[in-house]
């Protein structure tokens, strides 16, 4: 195991990363993003014991991974620092990345502003025409909050770190979080984009105490699916039939049965003379 | 005298058989049924929006996940289709999905809608650039889409966009299909171009929801 992760994460992280669909299509593998949400601390993470992603700043976002499905243990490490040498800021054993799973791993601050890892699950089923996905996800070191889209409650009393998740007309919205059941702006307002067919999953991230809290986007694409149908007149004033006209196949049946009886009676006539 | 009679009416029995078998054929096979292999590979189920830049170092594959706020200029759309072979000229203007989850169209059969979650002509990706629009009205009568069963393979459309700039496109296929049963290819969003131009076709059958088919003229940047 650690040498397949040495490899992926070395060398094989360049493949993975040009041809993503190929090899996140193999049963046994996972897509696997990275979310770096601690404030203020550049860091080195590890799986397994081997370095997958360097120089990891705040604020980004890995492209999605594929990485064979199982068990990893994560760590994330200051900047610098490797196993040998240092204890990890941050670490999850045992997070279990099931095949065919698209997850995205969040390093953040709990609600007390304790940094820790935590593993969503993406939904990457079909959104219906016309729609578009959204989740948001509370990985802030700040209490409950509200979403509000156009000044509407969407997700009401989120608190670190759940996830809540709707399907929406696709368009652009008007996004703020507030602290749960109050008018308290905490983050926004942002005018979000919500593409049709695209999961746009928010992160709600920093810390409300040393009054960083921003938010997070990562969009997962390709979810589309088309119309129901083209409902394309209505009064019915061009009507095809089916087929042939009626008068066609009736001349043709009164043609060939005339010519029947007129092809007996030349014969009739020809076997007289 | 009955020779001559006979005759007389097996000469007019061949002309009979010819006028009905001309007329059955032209019914059975209206415009030209071109089969084409179907566009593009399958949807990928997922995909991410910030692809991979080959050339960036290795360490590269990250992206700033800040929201993102910048307002882009909106892209050029369709704004008129012309098929000149059937005396089409129609304004085209951009539409979604209506509540009961099928194209929404506009009510005006003499407007043609454009799917604006599909590509453009001329997008990136490729795939269906789909136009439809309302074969007749309650209100307004007979649209000018009524005319589309008459293109033939080879005829041209052509897409003229809100910027001024034309797409040509080559028929090459015209196909009916149930209405309940639009394949979702239709509306690809991959693979190679096409321009798909839909309307209303076969029986009108009032208590059965109107239209029974879906006329689809497909056809090929020129």
């Amino acid at each position: 195991m650690r040498r397949t992760i040495a490899a992926v994460g070395t060398a094989g992280l360049v493949a993975l990363v040009v041809t993503p669909m190929t090899a996140a299509n193999a049963d046994d593998d996972a897509t696997v993003s990275v979310l770096h949400a601690v404030p203020g601390l550049t860091v080195d993470v590890y799986a397994n014991g081997e370095e997958l992603i360097p120089d990891f700043e705040p604020g980004t976002l890995t492209d999605p991974q594929s990485l064979p499905a199982g068990s990893y243990d994560l760590q994330v490490f200051a900047d610098g620092d490797t196993p040998d040498s240092g204890e990890p800021a941050i670490e999850a054993n045992d997070v279990e990345v099931p095949a065919g799973a698209n997850v995205t791993v969040v390093a953040h601050l709990d609600a007390d502003g304790t940094p820790t890892l935590s593993p969503f699950a993406n939904d990457t089923a079909a959104t219906a025409a016309g729609d578009a996905r959204l989740t948001v996800r509370h990985t802030a070191a700040a209490p409950g909050v509200d979403v509000r889209a156009d000044g509407d409650v969407l997700f009401g009393n989120l608190a670190n770190p759940d996830e809540d998740t709707a399907e929406v007309p696709a368009g652009s919205y008007s996004a703020d979080v507030v602290l749960a059941g109050t008018e308290d702006i905490a983050i926004g307002p942002a005018d979000v984009s919500l593409a049709e067919g695209v999961h746009t999953i928010v992160y709600a991230w920093g810390s409300a105490e040393d009054g960083n809290l921003d938010l997070a986007v990562q969009t997962i694409d390709g979810l589309h699916s088309a119309p129901s149908g083209v409902p394309g007149g209505e009064a019915g004033l061009a009507p095809e039939s089916d087929g042939a006209p009626t008068w066609a196949l009736g001349l043709g049946l009164m043609s060939a049965l005339a010519l029947v009886f007129a092809g007996r009676e030349l014969a009739t006539a020809r076997a007289r003379r | 005298m009955r020779t001559r009679t006979a005759a007389l009416v097996a000469a007019l029995a061949l002309v009979g058989l010819v006028v009905s078998v001309f007329a059955v054929g032209s019914r059975l096979g209206p415009g030209l049924e071109v089969r084409e292999p179907e566009a593009g590979p399958p949807v990928p189920a997922a995909s991410a929006s910030a692809p991979a830049r080959p050339g960036e170092s290795p360490s590269s594959g990250r992206s700033r996940a800040a929201l993102d706020v910048s307002a882009s200029a909106p892209a050029p759309r369709p704004a008129r289709v012309t098929m000149g072979s059937v005396d089409v000229d129609a304004t085209v203007r951009p539409v979604g999905v209506a509540g009961d989850g099928q194209m929404r169209l506009p009510p005006d059969p003499r407007v043609l809608g454009w799917y604006r979650f599909g590509p453009a002509p001329g997008a990136a990706t490729g795939g269906s650039v789909v136009l439809a629009g309302h074969l007749d009205s309650k209100r307004l009568g007979l649209g000018p889409l009524v005319r589309l069963r008459d293109l033939r393979a080879g005829e041209d459309i052509e897409v003229t966009m809100s910027d001024g700039t034309t797409s040509s496109y080559t028929v090459v296929a015209l196909r009916r299909f149930d209405r309940q049963a639009l394949p979702a290819e239709l509306f690809s969003r991959r693979g190679p171009e096409r321009l798909h131009v839909i309307t209303c076709g076969g029986e009108y059958l009032p208590d059965a929801g109107g239209y029974q088919q879906n006329l689809v003229v497909t056809a090929a940047p020129a």
